[in-house]
């Protein structure tokens, strides 16, 4: 997004503003959004006001201060001419605060942050109120940032940090022993309602914030399609007999990432700045692996070059490897084409968010046996099926793309066993 | 008398409604004023760094404090004879050496220089006096008792003896008591002490006269300070070592640069040695001197023998087996290391008596982090972020893990190095020996360890220990401005090479 239109402002100059009030309403190209604040606090002045259109991301649109006496002090304001996002020198004293809607990248500058903080944080445009500080007294560190761009591991927190989390309540009555970590130490009263945090990681912030930026800028459109599983269930049991390992879901890979080779209009992404779906040069079929930590999607690059041993292996590696987090950023960053595979529990069918930046995602069902009628004898005889649905960004592959590629995926997934080329 | 004890005492724990308690407490006091008589939130005992500064915040956050020490003068080891006169002769024994020789370099002609050795000492007195007379100056403004004498503790708890010099005593009420009685220097045994020809660091401090040859015991922090002053002023100094290396705690590489620095100066080193026995002669001492691990024994001629072979703890005459204070092993009073609590409650210790380094601003932040949690605030001391600084010339500082350290922890780390030779204001002042050096984590580039060798290490070390504090990481040193040209740009270039490329290398 690099500019948006404010619809209305639902406050007034003067008027008390609570964390989670929805303050305006910021029309962008794609959608209407509630725009909420962060802070309590009071809104000083309104820059710019109802109707603006075309504001550019990182302008300042209005002035908030923690305290009331403050509003008066801006009255007069005018925001100074260079508005460019990041670098915004601070208003003048008391402590105003710039509220700009949705960027990232407009964060309050000097402060308690570190140089490399800052530069790390302009770089990748995450939001620092995502990340989990590790620092002492509550500060941001270059690890956490780091971590946050899934560069290196989490860094361990600091005993102030913990100590620091564990001040926040105030200690008018403070204690004479040394600040513990924030566990209260449950009473007979407090059985009812025994409750544990789990502090949230920054891989989670990280996925949180990215699944609601797909989810509500990309028009998702689904489509679903019914395949047999005939003939991967006999090619596994030839394997098996040569005691080759196949799984359901490296048949599917394999079936998808020749469909997609097929099939420019699926394994294409949108560009924002050409304004335009763009294929992808390569098939890199990323796969969702849950781990403790969240869902990752290692990637088997040119699937479309490998055989089914070949993507068999690579994917049960890159898997272990996820579930130890030891998978490097090349390793889940990019891809495109996402399959997420739920047939180990008892889901027929499913639809899954892309995954951003990829225009197309596969949530792949179950085996369900059905009970078939034949056509030329009559007789009713059973057969393993599967549900697929897909995902796709209705900007890059409409849905008729998105049925022509299904078909190319079920005309690979129930050739005949011969056709695969297994490696085995 | 009786009715103004009774006025001054509200939160007693001793209820003085009694005339007879009111007797028995007046009795015990010759030379009480009614302030004494008043029973103290915190008693300090011992008026060095870590003992006045907790006396003095512990007034400052409204106790009612008082702070025993039986020296004559407050400041400790510290003040009288320890880092202030040591750092008095070696700045007299540093412009010495500068007029003798660099001085000529830069087209000064001085003539002939001499050492007036007492003069010398006399302005390190100076020094010394009006520092101690401050700390009494402060214990005033921010009204501290000073309790003049010895203290110790009883059998009761909440009680402390004064012994005064006249040879009266005096008991002072306390809720909490406050340990903090420094540490002397070890004996080493066949080698006795005369703090003439054979002395401790505080007879080295005290020489009447500059011995030809010196020989120092010891090849840590001290011994390498103090056979500094008196190299400079014309000793031939000889270090001998029990271990392989003098300095243990510091980092190898750096450590090298040092040891270079000081064999250029003129020190001898005698390294995995122990000396055995020593006898004083006509000429001087003759040192018997052996192989660590054992062997053939040579003798070691000297005019002046420094025994610096480490200190300990000095818990004698505090009446802590009475009290029921646990002692360690070596001597140290066991304690939390986070409440400075002793095994007995109300009773807590600070400062080189417990573990940890023996350092002066390591036991001033014990003694403040105590007495804030004693006034039911939040005290902390972070220990991986203590300084430690060696002021010979060039200066030694460092804070936080040597190479080694890091290493054994298996962690993946980056290193970054920086020579003076390479900074402009090093050269320009013709004084560009050492080295800037950063250890960092190779993922997230934290600063784990700094270490500097070269001229103000010292004051240099300062940033870096800020940035630790803050768990910051090498680029944000070198992604802050430095001013030019200084000193501190090779500090900002040891950062920039730590992970990455320095500018002027």
């Amino acid at each position: 997004m690099t500019q948006g239109n404010i619809a209305r402002w639902k406050v007034k100059e003067g008027d008390e503003i609570r964390a989670g009030d929805s303050v305006a309403e910021i029309e962008t190209d794609k959608a209407t959004m509630e725009f909420e604040s962060q802070e309590d606090g009071f809104l000083a002045k309104i820059v710019v006001g109802d109707g603006a259109q075309n504001v550019p991301v990182g302008a300042i649109v209005a002035v908030m201060v923690e305290d009331k006496e403050h509003v008066s002090a801006f009255a007069g304001y005018v925001p100074p001419a260079a508005a460019a996002a990041g670098s915004t020198p601070a208003p003048p004293a008391p402590a105003g605060k710039a509220s700009s809607p949705s960027s990232p990248s407009s964060f309050e500058t000097g402060g308690r942050m570190w140089p490399s903080v800052r530069r790390l944080l302009a770089e990748s445009g995450i939001d620092p109120s995502t990340i989990t500080p590790t620092g002492p007294r509550g500060m941001l560190v270059k690890g956490d940032v780091l971590a946050a761009m899934g560069l290196c591991a989490a860094p361990v927190p600091s005993p102030s940090a913990a100590a620091a989390a564990a001040e926040k309540p105030s200690t008018t009555k403070a204690n004479a022993s040394p600040p513990a970590p924030p566990s209260p130490a449950p009473t007979p009263e407090d059985d009812f309602e025994n409750w544990e945090d789990l502090p949230v990681t920054s891989i989670r912030r990280v996925i949180a914030s990215r699944l609601l930026e797909s989810k509500t800028r990309t028009p998702h459109e689904f489509v679903t399609a019914e395949v047999s599983l005939a003939s991967v269930a006999g090619l596994r049991a030839a394997l098996k007999a040569k005691d080759v390992r196949a799984s359901v879901n490296d048949c599917v890979l394999y079936a998808a990432a020749r469909a997609l080779r097929a099939s420019p209009k699926v394994n294409a992404k949108w560009d924002d700045a050409l304004s335009a779906g763009v294929t992808d040069p390569d098939v890199d079929v990323a796969v969702a692996v849950a781990t403790d930590g969240g869902l990752i999607t290692p990637i088997v690059r040119r699937a479309d070059t490998k055989t089914l041993s070949e993507i068999g292996d690579e994917v049960r590696e890159l898997a272990g490897r996820a579930r130890k987090g030891g998978l490097k950023p090349h390793e889940f960053t990019g891809g495109s084409f996402s399959v997420s595979n739920l047939g180990m529990f008892p889901v027929d069918q499913f639809s899954a968010i892309l995954n951003p930046p990829q225009g197309a995602i596969m949530a792949v069902g179950r085996g369900v046996d059905k009970i078939r009628i034949d056509e030329t004898t009559g007789e009713l005889f059973d057969e393993p099926t599967m549900s697929v649905t897909v995902s796709a960004d209705a900007r890059v592959a409409d849905a008729a793309d998105v049925a022509r590629f299904l078909e190319a995926f079920r005309e690979v997934i129930e050739q005949p066993a011969e056709a695969w080329a297994t490696g085995a | 008398m009786q009715q103004a004890l009774l006025a001054l005492a509200p939160q007693g724990r001793r209820a003085l409604a009694s005339s007879t308690a009111l007797r028995t407490i007046g009795a015990r006091m010759f030379s009480a004023s009614a302030a004494t008589a008043d029973q103290q939130d915190v008693v300090v005992i011992g008026g060095g760094p870590g003992g006045y500064v907790a006396a003095i915040k512990g007034a400052q956050l409204g106790l009612k404090v008082t702070c025993v020490e039986g020296r004559g003068t407050l400041g400790g080891t510290c003040l009288n004879v320890g880092c202030i006169p040591s750092k008095a002769l070696l700045h007299a024994s540093h412009l010495y050496h500068d007029a003798n020789h660099t001085m000529a370099k830069h087209g000064i002609s001085v003539g002939e220089v001499s050492i007036d050795v007492a003069k010398m000492m006399e302005q390190k007195s100076k020094s010394v006096s009006g520092l101690t007379k401050g700390i009494e100056g402060l214990f005033k403004k921010n009204k501290v008792t000073y309790a003049k004498g010895w203290g110790s503790l009883t059998s009761t708890p909440g009680e402390v003896v004064v012994a005064k010099e006249d040879g009266t005593t005096q008991t002072i009420s306390a809720k909490n008591i406050i340990l903090a009685t420094g540490s002397e220097p070890a004996a080493l045994p066949g080698v006795e002490v005369d703090e003439e020809t054979i002395v401790t660091s505080t007879g080295a401090l005290d020489l009447k006269e500059v011995p030809k040859r010196m020989v120092v015991i010891g090849g840590g922090v001290i011994g390498l300070e103090l056979g500094s002053v008196w190299s400079r002023l014309g000793s031939q100094v000889t270090v001998i070592e029990f271990a392989k290396d003098i300095c243990p705690p510091m980092d190898a590489q750096m450590r090298k640069t040092f040891e270079r620095s000081l064999k250029k100066q003129g020190f001898k080193f005698m390294m995995e040695k122990k000396v055995t026995g020593a006898t004083k002669t006509q000429t001087g001492v003759t040192l018997t001197v052996e192989p660590s691990a054992g062997g053939e024994a040579v003798e070691v001629e000297a005019d002046v023998v420094l025994v610096a072979t480490g200190r300990k703890p000095f818990t004698s005459g505090l009446g802590l087996e009475a009290a029921g204070v646990e002692v360690n092993k070596r001597g140290q009073v066991v304690v939390d290391m986070h409440t400075y609590a002793t095994s007995k409650p109300g009773v807590f210790a600070i400062g080189d008596i417990v573990e940890g380094p023996m350092l002066a601003h390591k036991a001033e932040e014990e003694g403040i982090s105590c007495v804030e949690q004693l006034a039911g605030k939040v005290g902390h001391v972070n220990y991986d972020v203590i300084p430690s600084i060696i002021y010979t010339h060039p200066e030694v500082a460092w804070c936080g893990k040597t190479e080694e350290e890091v290493k054994a922890t298996g962690a993946e780390y980056n290193v970054g190095t920086f020579p003076f030779a390479a900074n402009s204001r090093a050269r320009t002042n013709d004084d560009s020996e050492g080295m800037v050096k950063f250890i960092s984590c190779k993922h997230t580039d934290k600063i784990l360890g700094a270490h500097i060798v070269g001229p103000n290490a010292g004051e240099l070390l300062g940033e870096c220990v800020l940035a630790m504090e803050y768990g910051g990481s090498t680029e944000d040193i070198a992604r802050t401005c430095h001013g030019h040209p200084t000193l501190s740009e090779a500090i900002k270039e040891a950062a920039l090479a730590t992970g990455g490329k320095p500018i002027h290398f």
